[in-house]
C-alpha cells in the first residue's frame, strides 16, 4: 500500500504543467461551487445583520388592530413576548448640514440604558429639543454637545440640541453621511405631534423558542394588537436568489469546461503512462488494481484541488462579504462567517467531481488486450458517430420541439432543455464536420496541401475534435452572458422609452400627508411643468398570511397610459379598470405573485401595509415581464393613502423645458425632502448600471470558462500530438521540416477554434432562446436575442486564446527525435 | 517451490489448433493458422521466424496477454483462455515471468519496488519475500543498485532487473521476447547466461523469441515460424 500511494504521488508530481493543470481546474470549479453555495447567507446575513442591530434584537413589530398608527401600548399582554419598547418613529430631513435623511426616535430616558454614552450626561439633559447621537455622526459632521440640528419633519423645521453622544450601537448602527438616526425626549415628539401617550412603534424580544409561536401566543393573548415579524429574512434572500441562481447557471458551464478538462488530462495520464499500464496488467495486476489506481490519483487530485478551491471560496466569499457590507465605508463589517457544511459539500463535490471526470478514461484505459496497450496498438473499433448523430439530432430537435411547439412546458423544464440541446450540439457536429472534410479533403488537397492533412488530422484524431467541444462549451458560455447582458441593457431601455415622463423624483422622506400635498401643489403651479402630466406611484413592502408581498400604488386612470411595458388589456375592458373604485379595495396581481402565493381571479387576499390588513379582492392577473421586482399586487394609490396610511411615492412628469436644467433646479427644491431628481436618461442609465453588475459577475465566470477551455484545448493538442508523434516522425523521415509541422500544429488549432465557433453561431439564435426560457424559469422573464455584432470581439479574443494556447505545444515539441520515435516495435 | 505439481511427462504448455487473426477495417490477415504443440516441464524452447511471422503474438497469447481467435493454450492442464480476468492475473503473477524486448520497468520505482511489483499486486506482506529479493538481486548481481530508478541503469541491467521481476513469484514459466533485441553482444551473452542458468538452477520451463541464431542454440529446441505455421 505504501509502495503504491507513494508510485501514485510520484506520477502525479511527474509531470508538474499537467498537475498545475487539474489543480487548476478543480480549485477553480470548487471555489466557484464554494461561493455559490454560500452567497445566498453571506449576502442575507450582510443585509439582515444590520438590520438585527438596528431593531436592537428584536424580533417582533406590534401594531393595532384598530388601524391606528398611533395607539397605546399600556394593554398590551406579555404572553410570547419577553419585553417590548414603545417609541414614536418619524422620518425627517436634516436643514443645516447638506440634507441628510434622520430617522427621529422619541424615547424615553430608560429606554437609552442599553447605551454608552461617551460622555455620561444626567436625565436631565435628556429633555425638550434635546437630541442624541451617534460617534460617527458626531465625527463625521464634527458636531458637539450643545450644537444645533435644524429638521424638517411633519411638515415644519424644528431646531434640535445635541445632548449626548453615543457608541454606534442599536439604531445608530447603520448611520452613515447620507442617513442617520436620532434619539430625542418622547415627549417632546409627542407634544409636537399631539399624540401623547400614543407610540406608532412597538417592538419586542421574542418570548418563546421560535418567532412563530412567540407570535401565534402574542396574537392569541392580544385580541386588540397584532405581532408582526419585524422583518423577512426570506424578503431579502429572494432579492438575492436572482443573481445566486445565475450563478449556478454559469456554474454548470465551469463545471462542463472543468470536467472536459480532467477527462482531457486522464486521457492524456492513459496515453503517456499505457506501456506501465501494460506492464502492471503483465506482472498480474487486475484490471480492477489499475482503474483503482488511477481513480485513487483522480481522488488526490480532487483531495488537493478541493482544499485549494475551499480556501479560494472562502477567499472569494470574504471578499464579497467585504463588498456587500453596507458599512464598509466606515470600518464596519460584519463578522466573516459561512457554514461548516459548506465546506464538507465543496470538498465532497471536488473529489466526487475529479473522479467522475476521469471515470471514462479510467475505464477505457484497460479495456484493450494487455498486448495491445504494452505495444500501442489500437484496436479497430466499432463506429459510434452515426448513432451519436442520430441522437444528438434527437435530443436537438427534441429541444427544438418543445421550446417552439410548447413554450410553457419547455419552460417549465428549461435548464433541462438547454442542457439537451447543448449535448445535442456536442453529438451532432463530429459527424458533420466528418462529412464536411470528407467532402472537401481531396478538393483543397492539391492546392493547401498542409493546410488539407490539418484538416484531417482534426477528422481522425479523437483529442482534437475533444478540443472542439471545450472551445464550443466555453464559447456558448460567452453568448450566454453576451446575449444575456445586451438583453438586460435592450429590456431597460425598452422599458423606459415605453414610459412617458421626462423627469422623476424619488426617495422623498416624508410619510406627511401635508409634506406631500405641499409638494404636488407646488409642482402644479409651475409653469415650466405640463401639470396634466403629474402622475403619483409608490411601493410599499409588507406580508400576505405570513409571506412578504409588494404593493405598487398607481392611479389606474393614469397608469396604462403612463406605459405601454405592461399590457393590462383584458378582452375589451383594462385590468386597471377595476381598481378605479378604491372602495371596492381591488388589486391586480404578477403572474409570479400568483404562482407564489397559489391565488387566482377572484382571491379574497388580507394585505398587510404598514401594520394595517386590509381584504382585497383579485381581480386580475398580469405579465409584468421585468417591471420593478416583477412580484407584485397593484392597487389604487388612494387604498394605500387612505388604508393604510402610506403617504411617500414616486412623482413622474413632464416640462415644457429642458429636462436636464429643470431637474438641476428642482434638486435643490426636493433636497429638503431627501428626494432625488432625475430625467429619465439618468434613470434609465442607473438601472443598465444596476443590471451590468450582475452581467459583469458573470462575464467573470465566461472568463474562467475560456481561460480554463484554453488550457484544456492544450493538453487536448498534447493528446493529440503523442498520439500521432510516430507519424509526425515519418513525416520528418519523409522530409518535412520543423517549420512545417509547426504550421500543420497551428492549422490543427485554428481550424478547432473557428469550426467550433461556427457550430456556436450557427445555434446561437435558438441558445439565446432557450436562455430566455431558463431565465424565465429563473423568474426573470425576458426576450434574449442573439446579436452576431456584440458577440464578435468575443469570438475575435476567444481565436487568439486559443491560438497563443498552441504555442507551448509548438515549443514542446522542437525536438522531435525521429530515430527514438521509428524503432519503437 | 514450483507451482506444478503434476508429472514431468506431463506437458508444461500444450497448444492446440491455436489461430489468430487481426481484423482492420475490410482486411483480414491471420497471423497464426492453427498451431498444435506441447512443451515440457523444465524444456527451454526458442521460437524464431522472419518479421511478421507471428512469434511475438504466439509468445503474448502463451503468456496470456492476448486472445487467440480460436484454438486453446494450456498450462498445466488449464486452459488460460477460458479463465476470467482475476484468474488470468493472477496466473500471470504468480506461475508466468514476462520478460519484454524493451524492459518495460516502471520507470518511476526503484529497482527492488520493480522486482517487487507483482507481490505488491499481489497483496502479500513484502517482508516474506526479502531473502527472495536478496537472491535475485545477487543472482543478477544488481545489489548495488537497489535503491537505483529504471533511467539511472544501463540496457542490460534494465533487462537484468525485468528478468529478476519476472523471477520474485519463483513462476514455473518464463517468456522472453526478444530479450536481447535491445543489448549490445556483451549484455546479451551474460543475460543469456543469466536465463540459461536459472534454466537449469531452478528448473524454469523457458520460451524466448528470438532473432539470434546464436542464443537461439542456447536452448533446448527451436520452433520455426513462418508464414503464421511451424515449418520443418
Amino acid at each position: 500500500m505504501r509502495i503504491f500511494c507513494k508510485y501514485i504521488m510520484r506520477t502525479m508530481l511527474e509531470k508538474k504543467a499537467r498537475l498545475v493543470l487539474l489543480l487548476f481546474a478543480i480549485t477553480l470549479s470548487t471555489a466557484l461551487f464554494f461561493a455559490s453555495l454560500g452567497l445566498t447567507d453571506l449576502i442575507v446575513e450582510s443585509v439582515s445583520r444590520p438590520i438585527v442591530e438596528k431593531t436592537e434584537e428584536h424580533h417582533i413589530r406590534i401594531v393595532s388592530e384598530t388601524g391606528d398608527s398611533f395607539f397605546s401600548a399600556d394593554d398590551i399582554v406579555t404572553a410570547g413576548i419577553k419585553s417590548h419598547t414603545s417609541s414614536i418613529v418619524l422620518p425627517g430631513v436634516i436643514q443645516n448640514l447638506d440634507h441628510e435623511i434622520v430617522t427621529l426616535h422619541g424615547r424615553t430616558w430608560d429606554s437609552l440604558s442599553p447605551y454608552t454614552f461617551v460622555d455620561a450626561p444626567s436625565e436631565d439633559s435628556f429633555s425638550g429639543s434635546s437630541a442624541v447621537i451617534s460617534v460617527r455622526v458626531a465625527e463625521l459632521f464634527s458636531l458637539e454637545r450643545g450644537d444645533a440640528l435644524e429638521v424638517l419633519f411633519a411638515g415644519e423645521t424644528h431646531t434640535l440640541h445635541v445632548s449626548g453622544i453615543v457608541g454606534n450601537q442599536g439604531v445608530f448602527y447603520g448611520d452613515t453621511n447620507r442617513s442617520f438616526d436620532v434619539i430625542v425626549p418622547y415627549g417632546y415628539l409627542a407634544e409636537t405631534l399631539e399624540v401623547e401617550g400614543l407610540y406608532n412603534h412597538v417592538t419586542a424580544v421574542m418570548g418563546e423558542d421560535s418567532l412563530d409561536a412567540s407570535l401565534v401566543l402574542f396574537n392569541e393573548m392580544n385580541p386588540d394588537f397584532r405581532g408582526i415579524p419585524l422583518y423577512n429574512e426570506d424578503f431579502v434572500a429572494s432579492m438575492v436568489n436572482q443573481q445566486v441562481n445565475a450563478l449556478y447557471f454559469m456554474l454548470v458551464f465551469i463545471i462542463l469546461v472543468s470536467g472536459v478538462i480532467i477527462h482531457g488530462a486522464f486521457k492524456l495520464i492513459v496515453t503517456e503512462r499505457r506501456r506501465v499500464i501494460g506492464t502492471f496488467l503483465s506482472q498480474g495486476a487486475t484490471k480492477g488494481t489499475i482503474r483503482g489506481i488511477l481513480l485513487a490519483e483522480g481522488f488526490v487530485y480532487g483531495l488537493v484541488g478541493g482544499a485549494f478551491g475551499i480556501l479560494l471560496g472562502i477567499g472569494m466569499l470574504y471578499v464579497l462579504h467585504d463588498y456587500s457590507s453596507p458599512l464598509r465605508a466606515y470600518g464596519v463589517v460584519e463578522p466573516f462567517r459561512f457554514a461548516g457544511a459548506l465546506v464538507v459539500y465543496a470538498g465532497l463535490f471536488a473529489i466526487g467531481f475529479a473522479m467522475v471526470s476521469a471515470l471514462s478514461p479510467v475505464i477505457r484505459s484497460v479495456r484493450r488486450e494487455v498486448k495491445n496497450i504494452i505495444l500501442d496498438i489500437r484496436e479497430p473499433q466499432r463506429k459510434k458517430g452515426a448513432l451519436l448523430f442520430v441522437l444528438g439530432t434527437l435530443l436537438l430537435c427534441g429541444s427544438a420541439l418543445l421550446s417552439y411547439v410548447s413554450p410553457p412546458t419547455a419552460i417549465d423544464y428549461a435548464p433541462f432543455v438547454m442542457l439537451s440541446a447543448i449535448i445535442g450540439v456536442l453529438m451532432v457536429y463530429p459527424r458533420v464536420l466528418d462529412f464536411l472534410i470528407s467532402l472537401f479533403f481531396r478538393r483543397i488537397l492539391p492546392v493547401f496541401r498542409l493546410t488539407a492533412l490539418s484538416i484531417q488530422n482534426v477528422r481522425t484524431s479523437a483529442a482534437l475534435r475533444g478540443n472542439i467541444t471545450v472551445i464550443v462549451i466555453a464559447a456558448i458560455s460567452v453568448v450566454t452572458v453576451v446575449s444575456l447582458s445586451s438583453s438586460m441593457v435592450r429590456i431597460v431601455t425598452d422599458a423606459f422609452d415605453s414610459m412617458r415622463f421626462d423627469i422623476y423624483v424619488h426617495n422623498i422622506q416624508t410619510n406627511d400627508p401635508g409634506s406631500r400635498r405641499t409638494i404636488m401643489d407646488t409642482l402644479r403651479e409651475d409653469e415650466r411643468i405640463v401639470g396634466e402630466s403629474l402622475m403619483e406611484t409608490t411601493s410599499v413592502e409588507g406580508n400576505v398570511a405570513g409571506e412578504f408581498a409588494i404593493a405598487e400604488g398607481i392611479e389606474p386612470g393614469r397608469f396604462d397610459d403612463f406605459t405601454d411595458y405592461i399590457d393590462f388589456t383584458h378582452g375589451d375592458g383594462n385590468l386597471l379598470d377595476a381598481l378605479e373604485n378604491a372602495e371596492e379595495r381591488n388589486t391586480v396581481i404578477a403572474t409570479t405573485t400568483a404562482a407564489r402565493l397559489g391565488l387566482d381571479v377572484g382571491s379574497a387576499v388580507d394585505l398587510d401595509f404598514n401594520g394595517i390588513v386590509q381584504t382585497y379582492t383579485v381581480t386580475g392577473i398580469v405579465d409584468v415581464r421585468l417591471w420593478n421586482t416583477r412580484d407584485m399586487f397593484f392597487v389604487n394609490l388612494a387604498n394605500l393613502r387612505e388604508d393604510h396610511h402610506i403617504d411617500h411615492g414616486r412623482i413622474y412628469f413632464d416640462t415644457h423645458e429642458n429636462p436636464e436644467t429643470l431637474v438641476d433646479e428642482l434638486q435643490d427644491y426636493f433636497r429638503n425632502f431627501g428626494g432625488i431628481v432625475q430625467t429619465r436618461d439618468e434613470a434609465r442609465d442607473i438601472n443598465i448600471e444596476n443590471n451590468r453588475q450582475l452581467s459583469r459577475m458573470l462575464s467573470a465566470f465566461s472568463l474562467f470558462a475560456i481561460v480554463i477551455g484554453s488550457f484544456g484545448a492544450l493538453n487536448n493538442m498534447f493528446i493529440s500530438y503523442l498520439q500521432r508523434k510516430r507519424d509526425f516522425a515519418v513525416l520528418e523521415s519523409l522530409g518535412t521540416h520543423q517549420g512545417q509541422r509547426n504550421r500543420i500544429l497551428l492549422t490543427e488549432s485554428l481550424f478547432c477554434v473557428v469550426f467550433a465557433l461556427v457550430v456556436v453561431v450557427l445555434y446561437g439564435n435558438f441558445h439565446a432562446r432557450l436562455i430566455g426560457q431558463v431565465a424565465s424559469f429563473l423568474l426573470l422573464p425576458m426576450d434574449i436575442t442573439f446579436s452576431l455584432v456584440e458577440i464578435f470581439p468575443f469570438l475575435l479574443a476567444s481565436i487568439a486564446i486559443y491560438t497563443l494556447a498552441t504555442l507551448p505545444l509548438l515549443v514542446k515539441t522542437r525536438n522531435l527525435n525521429v530515430i527514438e520515435e521509428m524503432k519503437i516495435e | 517451490m514450483k507451482n506444478d505439481m503434476k508429472k514431468a511427462s506431463d506437458p508444461c504448455i500444450k497448444v492446440e489448433g491455436l489461430k489468430k487473426t487481426f481484423v482492420n477495417g475490410t482486411v483480414t490477415v491471420e497471423v497464426l493458422k492453427g498451431l498444435d504443440f506441447t512443451i515440457a516441464p523444465g524444456e527451454f524452447v526458442s521460437i524464431m521466424g522472419p518479421s511478421g511471422s507471428g512469434k511475438s503474438t504466439l509468445l503474448y497469447l502463451l503468456g496470456a496477454l492476448d486472445t487467440p481467435t480460436a484454438g486453446t493454450v494450456q498450462m498445466n492442464g488449464r486452459n488460460l483462455h477460458s479463465m476470467r480476468g482475476r484468474e488470468k492475473s493472477r496466473l500471470r503473477r504468480t506461475e508466468l515471468g514476462f520478460v519484454f524486448q524493451f524492459y518495460n520497468l516502471v520507470p518511476n520505482l526503484t529497482v527492488e519496488e520493480n522486482i517487487l511489483l507483482p507481490i505488491i499486486l499481489d497483496g502479500k506482506p513484502l517482508k516474506m519475500y526479502k531473502e527472495r529479493l536478496d537472491e535475485l538481486l545477487r543472482i543478477i548481481d544488481m545489489e548495488d543498485h537497489r535503491k537505483h530508478t529504471p533511467r539511472k541503469l544501463s540496457g542490460g541491467q534494465q533487462q537484468r532487473v525485468a528478468v529478476a521481476r519476472a523471477l520474485i513469484f519463483d513462476p514455473g514459466v518464463l517468456l522472453l521476447d526478444e530479450p536481447t533485441g535491445n543489448l549490445d553482444s556483451k549484455n546479451s551473452e551474460s543475460l543469456m547466461r543469466l536465463v540459461a542458468d536459472i534454466n537449469k538452477t531452478f528448473g524454469t520451463t523457458i520460451v524466448q523469441v528470438t532473432h539470434s541464431d546464436t542464443f537461439s542454440t542456447w536452448g533446448d529446441r527451436i520452433l520455426h515460424l513462418e508464414d503464421g505455421m511451424f515449418s520443418d
